[in-house]
């Protein structure tokens, strides 16, 4: 449909631009600008634009002194063309994950959610770190800013993963991005396994501690999820304390989830409690008499005590999105690392061999008196070639070709540094550059080395506190069913086919709770599986009704119907596990009309004794009545078609008797062999005729 | 204060017919225009050329019209009897002269009063009409409807009339003939004349079913709930379908092959005729507005003399078929009551599905209902004061008032522009509405948001829509937002509004995007204002010296003195047209519905990068 609109309007280009177009047009337009510069962080280092325009301008303005945050705003404002609130609100952001703003003032709680106080009051400064990592105007490309007065960076020049140290989260137009911070020191660990050629892994931590499953991480990748949960104990009898909380959440949202599983019946708690001062502590206050295991369950299983977390890694990388995993992130951004001191101690070679070559050439200039032969030289040029003259002989200690400027350079030199000029004293200098050149060019042939050197240091320095928060272990499987409290009341209306707890006036079946779920059989064979709800329609001439749980997938199921109006009549007995919600199973053939004579259930080892009865006809000379055993017959599947248990009309079947099941095992055996030795009809297994 | 004026003989000017046209042209043509607007003059001129030669059609004369459209060159050959040759001259320039006066020759046509073309003439800095009848051919050529050259000739060609023409470019600033616009109009004439071809620019447009081709050019065919109803009997055609997804009613109505855009008696007969019939035949007394309600219908007539409201002919007046016949009113209602009537009890399952239209819409009325106080304590609030909207004095919805076609409302976003626009606004003809932030994205909402949402509620009621189209206070609906990225998502948002309540505004060619200069270019001496980086180009290579550049990324950046040359005689809009080729559902899920891995796929694919890199010399 899209494409379509576009060959129109290629057709004749001068027309008018229909509003599928415009569509197309704008939805692009919004699109990529929220994507590529709002929502989504760029690979490279690791930042939103709005974050790297906030660091940049408070290294614009960094003069060792913490600035007011609302100052630092406005200077980002003339890189970000946007609202104050969203830059101040970015940089809170930013401070509150405690890596590279030095705060000052409230910054808001991470733990309760307060605020922080307004942009007025609070001040920032860059932290060591940062200054140490983040910027490094030489290695830095620049582009212009959006209203062409100014430069910015297009990347800062990061030296370490700090994207998969801070995490990130944005809702961008048509794709959005999650990516959970990790530890510090990990991440530094990884990047030198890295470089050292060595496996590595790498699993989120959170500020906020508490504890993770990391089973299903996936590397962070789409489709990845983790559990994770509050670190949840016994207090007291009947209290319990919650002490670290999971990622995401506030003491006051989590309050408020226990709260809401309250009011819905889940949980039964008395009151509850935020005590948190520098620590989270939040008590949970019991009824007498309530076990705390099965409590702290409920938490887990109903509040935000545990949440799910799906990570979505997606960022920035040539100006367009992808989807990565947090492992190729810290190899990319660890090669990215390498190559930003590669560069660094390029220039700084560079620097060195300068000023090694200018030293050199006054060192010339001066011992050699050249300066003395251009006393009488008239013009400009005459001095420059005269002073080059006098340089020759000794141009091949020089590592570098003699420029003019050079030249000219050595013309500046003052008087005053001519007579002082001390000969050890320049070489001294001259030996120290040469050692620097040696040093640098070293780490230069070895600058795997020297990143393993440079990360070590890192991790020296600002690593000692950042320990990890979040224990990583395997959490077992809530059965919620199993925990819920079973508040709901079941019923029926058979007649009418109807099912649900709104159902007040009707049959009760059985307390339930609303995780439940229902297994139906109505007369016409048709057999469903849907969720308790206040009203559910299933079908008319409802059979049998019950909650369908792991007890009663144990259960067996008996069955004889007919195929089709006046067909043949079939057994089975059969199991039922592995359905899909809310689709209906047919228990017969199918064909219309069908109908089932009779129906019940048996625990595993009992068997119903069923009479058959048939319709009387004047041609019949058989018996019109006989027994059947259910233990005869093999357990199968729900789909199996069954055995025949007589051509002939039935008129009714009677219950007869439930025998326990042990005392006929061998007896079921025998005719097990016998039946498939008289398969009539071939290749179909289930159609097994027995004989009476 | 006592001066005293010269008001004697001198003052009273009796006018000379070109003068008076080309000095209050809105008599003849409506608006003037750059052909932006598919009301605009310059498709007036051609229609009244047209006009005359589908009426040769008529009279069973010439099966076939040639027209040529270069920007902005017009030429225009029919193959009919040709005009008398001796009075070639008099028909294009003499007011009150033409051939249908004599109803007996023209008994059921349009331009009866034979104005038309000589307004074509005065009009044009270059006219020539040539008519050729039993081998010869008399060609005459005027200027700005001046008399400049007559000839006549021996000639083998077809009997016809040719004419062609060039309008003013003082009249008709910048215009361009838009080929949309023209192949619209004339689809509308071929599926009026069923065996006429008409051909354009050498594209042959041509139609077998009438109205029916009609309906199904205007919407999208899955959309319609049932196959069109076609009906036809003499002087009568109608076509009628209900839509699965619009709202409100549609309507398009034609007297003897002319488009009615206001309706008129014939349209008011049919919509009564219409519920009247559908009552009696389920036996129910529905609703009229449940029953009405997404109708999609044309319906077309022919009358003897027909009486126009005004001279663009928009809205039939007249109230009988002609002398003497049965009123229009009873004509329709006679037909449609007998000829519907049969249709649906032939046609059980689409009366069925009419039912069902009718029984939702009033289910859907009376969930409405419950939010209806809310909506009238609103509704009231905003009729003793909008406070969303500065108005205008002109409506277009006062038929009296002459410039009512230039009747617009901005709607602008936020504090960026209303200030502005506000102030270098003409207050005669131009309203301004002011949105807050981002209004809400109504796809896939129900109509009770726009009871709901006070925003869209006073929208509503400034534009005035609620019960009907035929209300609308403003001709041009213009969305001024900044051409920023907020600006084009706060765009999609407003089309995604209207497209999903109010559909048949956009197709009547009602809404339509104000564009505004990108750069501001100027130097000591003048200031230029670009909307293209070309013409940017342009201007800087044109002349020499230095320019300081201006990039507009918000109306916020334009001041109001600069902003009275964007909203004025120059104004610059892009009318927002639905293409036959989406429909308006794939439309709207696609971009404004969820996400969904096509849509990831479709962005990343197209994604727009947009980089400033640093100048070489600002590095240093």
């Amino acid at each position: 449909m899209i494409e379509n609109d576009e060959n129109i309007n290629l057709e004749h280009s001068d027309s008018l631009t229909k509003v599928g177009g415009m569509y197309k047009e704008w939805f692009l337009d919004y699109a990529s600008y929220v994507i590529l510069e709002r929502a989504v962080p760029d690979l490279m280092d690791g930042l939103k634009p709005v974050q790297r325009r906030i660091l940049h301008s408070m290294f614009d303005l960094e003069d060792g002194r913490y600035n007011k945050v609302a100052n630092v705003v406005g200077h980002t404002m003339q890189y970000h063309p946007h609202g104050d609130a969203s830059i101040s609100d970015a940089m809170v952001q930013v401070g509150q994950k405690e890596l590279l703003i030095d705060m000052q003032g409230n910054w808001g709680n991470i733990y309760t959610g307060d605020k922080a106080a307004a942009s007025r009051y609070i001040e920032a400064r860059l932290s060591k770190f940062a200054l140490e990592v983040v910027f490094n105007p030489k290695t830095t490309d620049w582009q212009l800013s959006y209203d062409g007065r100014k430069k910015e960076p297009i990347h800062l020049p990061v030296k370490f993963p700090l994207l998969l140290a801070q995490g990130a989260e944005g809702i961008a137009v048509g794709l959005s991005t999650k990516i959970l911070p990790h530890n510090f020191n990990e991440l530094i660990n990884g990047s030198i396994n890295y470089l050292k050629g060595r496996s590595f892994k790498l699993f989120p931590d959170f500020q906020t501690g508490g504890s993770i499953d990391i089973k299903n991480y996936n590397d962070g990748n789409r489709g990845g999820r983790v559990k994770v949960r509050a670190l949840v104990e016994k207090y007291d009898k009947n209290i319990i304390i919650i002490k670290e909380i999971p990622y995401g959440t506030t003491t006051a949202s989590l309050i408020e989830s226990v709260i809401k599983a309250s009011e819905k019946g889940k949980i039964k708690i008395k009151k509850i409690e935020d005590n948190t001062s520098s620590d989270v502590e939040v008590l949970v206050y019991l009824p007498s008499g309530s076990s705390m295991q099965k409590s702290i369950d409920s938490l887990y299983a109903f509040t935000q005590c545990e949440v799910s977390i799906s990570p979505l890694c997606c960022i920035i990388s040539d100006n367009k999105p992808q989807f990565i995993g947090v492992r190729d992130i810290l190899k990319i951004s660890t090669d990215n690392t390498k190559g930003l001191l590669k560069k660094e101690l390029e220039i700084q070679l560079n620097e060195l061999e300068s000023q090694w070559h200018t030293i050199s050439l006054e060192r010339i200039f001066i011992e050699n008196r050249i300066y003395r032969n251009i006393e009488e030289k008239i013009t400009w040029d005459d001095v420059l070639s005269t002073i080059d003259n006098g340089l020759e002989p000794f141009k091949k200690n020089l590592k570098r070709n003699v420029t003019v400027d050079d030249i000219k350079k050595l013309t500046e030199i003052p008087i005053r540094k001519i007579s002082k000029f001390d000969l050890n004293k320049v070489k001294e200098k001259l030996t120290n550059i040469e050692v620097n050149i040696e040093e640098v060019k070293n780490n230069l042939n070895h600058i795997v080395d020297y990143t393993i050197q440079y990360f070590t240091h890192l991790k020296k320095h600002y690593g000692k506190e950042k320990k990890r928060k979040t224990i990583i272990e395997e959490f077992d499987d809530l059965d919620k069913k199993k925990i819920s409290i079973k508040n709901q009341k079941l019923y029926v209306n058979k007649e009418e086919g109807f099912i649900g707890t709104a159902l007040k006036k009707n049959d009760f079946v059985s307390d339930c709770s609303d995780l439940d779920d229902v297994i139906v059989f109505t007369k016409d064979g048709i057999m469903k599986v849907v969720k308790v709800d206040s009203k559910v329609f299933i079908g008319k001439d409802i059979l049998h009704v019950s909650l369908f749980n792991s007890e009663s997938k144990q259960k067996i199921y008996n069955l004889i119907y007919t195929d089709g109006k006046k067909g043949t009549s079939f057994i089975k007995r059969f199991k039922v596990s592995g359905v899909i919600r809310d689709k209906d199973y047919n228990l017969t053939q199918g064909k219309e009309l069908s109908k089932i004579l009779y129906f019940s259930v048996n625990n595993i080892n009992e068997a119903d004794v069923v009479t058959v009865y048939l319709r009387k006809k004047p041609s019949l000379r058989k018996k019109d009545k006989f027994e059947q055993d259910f233990g005869d017959l093999i357990i199968k599947g729900r789909d199996s078609k069954g055995n025949i248990v007589t051509k002939d009309s039935i008129r009714k079947v009677s219950y007869k008797s439930r025998d326990s099941i042990s005392k006929k095992d061998n007896e079921v055996k025998n005719i097990e062999v016998k039946d498939e030795q008289q398969v009539s009809n071939g290749s179909d297994e289930t159609q097994t005729s027995l004989k009476f | 204060m006592a001066t005293t004026s010269n008001y004697t003989e001198e003052n009273i000017k009796s006018l000379d017919w070109r003068e008076h046209i080309r000095l209050r042209p809105g008599m003849y043509i409506g608006k003037s225009g750059d052909g932006s607007s598919p009301d605009d003059g310059i498709y007036v001129l051609l229609k009244e050329i047209i006009d005359n030669c589908v009426d040769e059609f008529v009279m069973g004369e010439g099966k076939v019209i040639d027209i040529i459209i270069n920007d902005d060159f017009v030429s225009v050959r029919d193959f009919g009897r040709g005009i008398p040759i001796g009075k070639v001259v008099d028909v294009v320039s003499k007011m009150n002269t033409g051939g249908k006066y004599d109803t007996r020759a023209f008994k059921k046509s349009v331009g009866l009063n034979g104005v038309g073309t000589k307004a074509v003439n005065a009009l044009s800095s270059s006219f020539l009409v040539s008519s050729t009848r039993d081998g010869k051919t008399k060609s005459a050529n005027f200027e700005l409807g001046v008399l400049t050259n007559e000839d006549l000739d021996q000639s083998e060609a077809k009997n016809g009339t040719y004419v062609e023409f060039k309008p003013d470019q003082s009249i008709f600033k910048n215009y361009k003939y838009r080929l949309e616009y023209v192949e619209k109009m004339i689809k509308f004439y071929v599926y009026l004349n069923p065996g006429l071809t008409i051909k354009l620019n050498g594209t042959k447009f041509k139609s077998e079913s009438g109205l029916k081709d009609l309906i199904e050019e205007q919407s999208n065919v899955q959309d319609f709930l049932y196959p069109i109803i076609h009906l036809k009997g003499e002087d009568i055609e109608i076509a009628i379908t209900h839509s699965r997804t619009q709202y409100s009613e549609e309507y398009y109505s034609f007297v003897n092959g002319q488009y009615t855009v206001q309706g008129g008696t014939h349209q008011s007969a049919f919509r009564e005729a219409f519920v009247k019939t559908i009552r009696d035949f389920f036996g129910k007394n529905y609703e009229t507005s449940d029953i009405r309600k997404s109708i999609i219908s044309a319906i077309s007539i022919k009358v003897m003399e027909p009486v126009f409201e005004s001279q663009t002919k928009t809205k039939l007046g007249s109230t009988e078929m002609g002398k003497g016949l049965k009123s229009v009113r009873v004509f329709i209602n006679d037909f449609v009551k007998q000829k519907l009537d049969n249709y649906l009890h032939k046609y059980s399952d689409i009366a069925k599905s009419i039912q069902n239209k009718i029984i939702q819409a009033e289910r859907e009325r009376k969930e409405l209902s419950g939010i209806r106080k809310l909506a009238r304590e609103r509704a009231k609030k905003a009729s003793l004061h909008n406070k969303k909207l500065r108005d205008c004095r002109v409506h277009l919805n006062e038929l009296k008032k002459d410039n009512r076609l230039d009747s617009t409302i901005f709607i602008t976003e936020g504090d960026s522009a209303s200030g502005s626009i506000t102030k270098s606004r003409n207050v005669n003809t131009q309203a301004v509405f002011s949105l807050r932030g981002k209004p809400l994205n109504s796809f896939g909402m129900t109509k009770k948001i726009v009871y709901e949402n006070e925003e869209f509620n006073l929208l509503q009621a400034a534009l005035n829509i609620e019960n009907s189209m035929e209300d609308l206070r403003y001709n041009n609906i213009v969305i001024a937002t900044d051409a920023d990225v907020d600006g084009m998502h706060i765009r999609l948002l407003i089309i995604t509004f209207f497209l999903q309540f109010y559909p048949e505004l956009i197709k009547n060619g009602h809404l339509y995007i104000l564009q505004t200069p990108i750069f501001r270019v100027r130097n000591k001496e003048k200031t230029y204002y670009c909307y293209s980086e070309g013409e940017k180009n342009d201007i800087i290579n044109s002349s020499k010296g230095k320019f300081e550049i201006t990039r507009f990324k918000g109306l916020g950046e334009i001041s109001p003195n600069e902003f009275k040359n964007f909203i004025g005689d120059d104004i610059k809009l892009d009318p927002v047209i639905i293409d036959k080729h989406t429909t308006i559902e794939e439309l709207l899920k696609f971009y404004m519905g969820k996400n969904t891995p096509d849509r990831q796929q479709f962005i990343i694919e197209n994604l727009k990068v947009e980089l400033d890199l640093i100048n070489e010399n600002l590095n240093d």
